[in-house]
């Protein structure tokens, strides 16, 4: 059925290093990292956590003055909609840095934006303060 | 003394179609195909990555594709995991999604690899590589569509293609070392024109359906509350149910880590989301639904459809399944004898008993039925 010649070809060669580029690739690209979240902080207690990455979507927090929506995705975070009085957070605009935060006083709302490129540490909080 | 094989083309002796192998020829490839799948259990798995394994099986179905085409080496796959399913209580959910994966791979790449080792533009360790690359990448994409739904699963594309290049080239190796038993298998029909079909025990069809039309819903609904109804039905009706799901922990392991662990959302409990825990509780009520519907249904297949088939695929799988009973402890001799064969350094002809033994045992069933 097969010879040597038959067993191996130039093209295995491509073959076999288009592979070992693709194993190397999906070492590199598919890891558990520190990479882009926003935490949410109400009060004291951490609410939750949320994507920075992928489409999108509006997450309704629920605070002490009423419900605050954040708009999170495409790398972003904001305020869309807040029940205080002077709308500080929402006209802040958009954080997208690591370390950036979004500060609703009234709420004792706390967005900070964790992890992302070019900052492979995971940055944990000491505290949080009003 | 009568040669042991039939020294003309397949083809020619069982009048089929041309480019289709001989039932008898189908049979035998199928029965050492399910001997080198089980001789691999021999090789300790990684825990963690059950779906890494060295596919000893691709030794017949490589060169099947290579000679027959396409479509008979997917029959080939098809019809070893189906026996995997019949034989070796695989669950239901890994038999759909290996064929799937395994067809997918073959209709689709495999017309193009046979194309180039006929244009000797690839050899066989390109060709072996190249197709465990893309079955397991597929196998890893299904697995994570059907069962876990989590971005994260995705980790393991690296380890598995790593794994793709070291299988692929063992099979490989494998290959050229039993270049003289694959032609025999390939070249000469065994002769066993006269060995029976494996009696067929007719099933009612709506049972079949029923289940395969309860497995589309448990996939389709997306209420945890809803499945776990649908578990509490299953559990008394499925023969062996721990022993199932024990088998696919797993599946298990990686809804509990991926979902409860790393799914954003709302806090409920420490590191633990209220969306992670929804998903976690659907997707790990739906896997163990499915299986136990897979285990009720499996022995319920209205096999009878298939008793006038003058498909030659379907022939030689009904000529092989009277001999499947005693794969096992063969199969596991000739595992070991390859393991204690490779590491004295032998090379060609490493698998040569499995081959012999299994033609000469095809004959023999073929013999005592002619006198019968």
């Amino acid at each position: 059925m097969q010879g040597s010649r038959d067993f191996f070809r130039p093209l295995d060669a491509i073959i076999l290093g288009v592979i070992a580029a693709a194993a190397l690739w999906g070492f590199l690209a598919f890891r558990f990292s520190a990479a882009g979240k926003a935490v949410v902080f109400v009060g004291d207690a951490r609410y939750g956590w949320y994507d920075l990455g992928g489409a999108v979507r509006r997450i309704d927090v629920p605070t002490r003055i009423g419900p605050v929506t954040l708009e999170i995705g495409a790398g972003s975070a904001r305020v869309f909609h807040s029940p205080c009085p002077n709308q500080l957070c929402v006209h802040q605009g958009s954080v997208r840095r690591s370390h950036a935060e979004l500060i609703c006083m009234p709420a004792r709302l706390l967005v900070l934006l964790e992890g992302g490129p070019g900052d492979p540490r995971e940055k944990s909080i000491d505290a949080v303060t009003y | 003394m009568p040669s042991p094989t039939e020294p003309n083309h397949p083809v020619a002796l069982s009048g089929a179609a041309p480019g289709r192998p001989a039932p008898e020829t189908f049979a035998l490839a199928l029965l050492i195909a399910a001997s080198l799948q089980i001789m691999e259990n021999l090789v300790p798995r990684l825990p963690l990555f059950p779906w890494m394994r060295m596919g000893l099986s691709y030794v017949v179905i490589l060169p099947f594709l290579l000679s027959f085409g396409a479509e008979a080496a997917c029959a080939l796959f098809l019809a070893r995991n189906a026996i995997a399913l019949l034989y070796g209580g695989q669950p239901l959910t890994s038999f759909l999604i290996g064929t799937g994966a395994g067809c997918a791979t073959l209709l689709t790449l495999g017309p193009a690899v046979a194309w180039g080792h006929r244009q000797k533009l690839i050899g066989i360790l390109g060709a072996s590589v190249a197709l465990a690359s893309a079955f397991n990448v597929t196998q890893l994409a299904l697995v994570n569509l059907a069962l876990i739904r989590h971005a994260g699963f995705y980790f393991q594309t690296g380890p598995i293609l790593a794994w793709s290049l070291l299988s692929g080239a063992g099979v490989a190796f494998l290959i050229r070392f039993s270049e003289a038993e694959l032609n025999d298998l390939l070249g000469h029909s065994p002769s066993a024109g006269g060995l029976r079909s494996a009696p067929l025990s007719p099933a009612p069809l709506l049972p079949f359906l029923g289940a395969l039309a309860a497995m589309a819903a448990v996939f389709m609904v997306p209420w945890p509350a809803a499945q776990a109804i649908f578990l509490v039905v299953l559990l008394p009706m499925a023969p062996g149910r721990f022993a199932v799901l024990m088998q696919a922990w797993p599946f298990f392991f990686y809804l509990l880590w991926l979902h409860l662990f790393h799914t954003p959302g709302a806090y409920i409990w420490g590191p633990i989301t209220r969306e992670g825990a929804s998903a976690f509780a659907l997707y790990a009520l739906r896997l163990a639904n499915l299986m136990l519907l897979g285990r009720w249904a499996a022995p319920r297949f209205p096999w009878q459809w298939a008793a006038r088939s003058r498909s030659p695929y379907l022939r030689g799988f009904l000529l092989c399944l009277p001999l499947l009973a005693g794969v096992f402890g063969p199969s596991l001799q000739f595992g070991r004898e390859l393991i204690r064969g490779l590491m004295a350094g032998k090379r060609h002809g490493v698998l040569a008993p499995a081959f012999t033994a299994w033609r000469r045992k095809l004959e023999a069933a073929a013999a005592a039925s002619e006198n019968a």
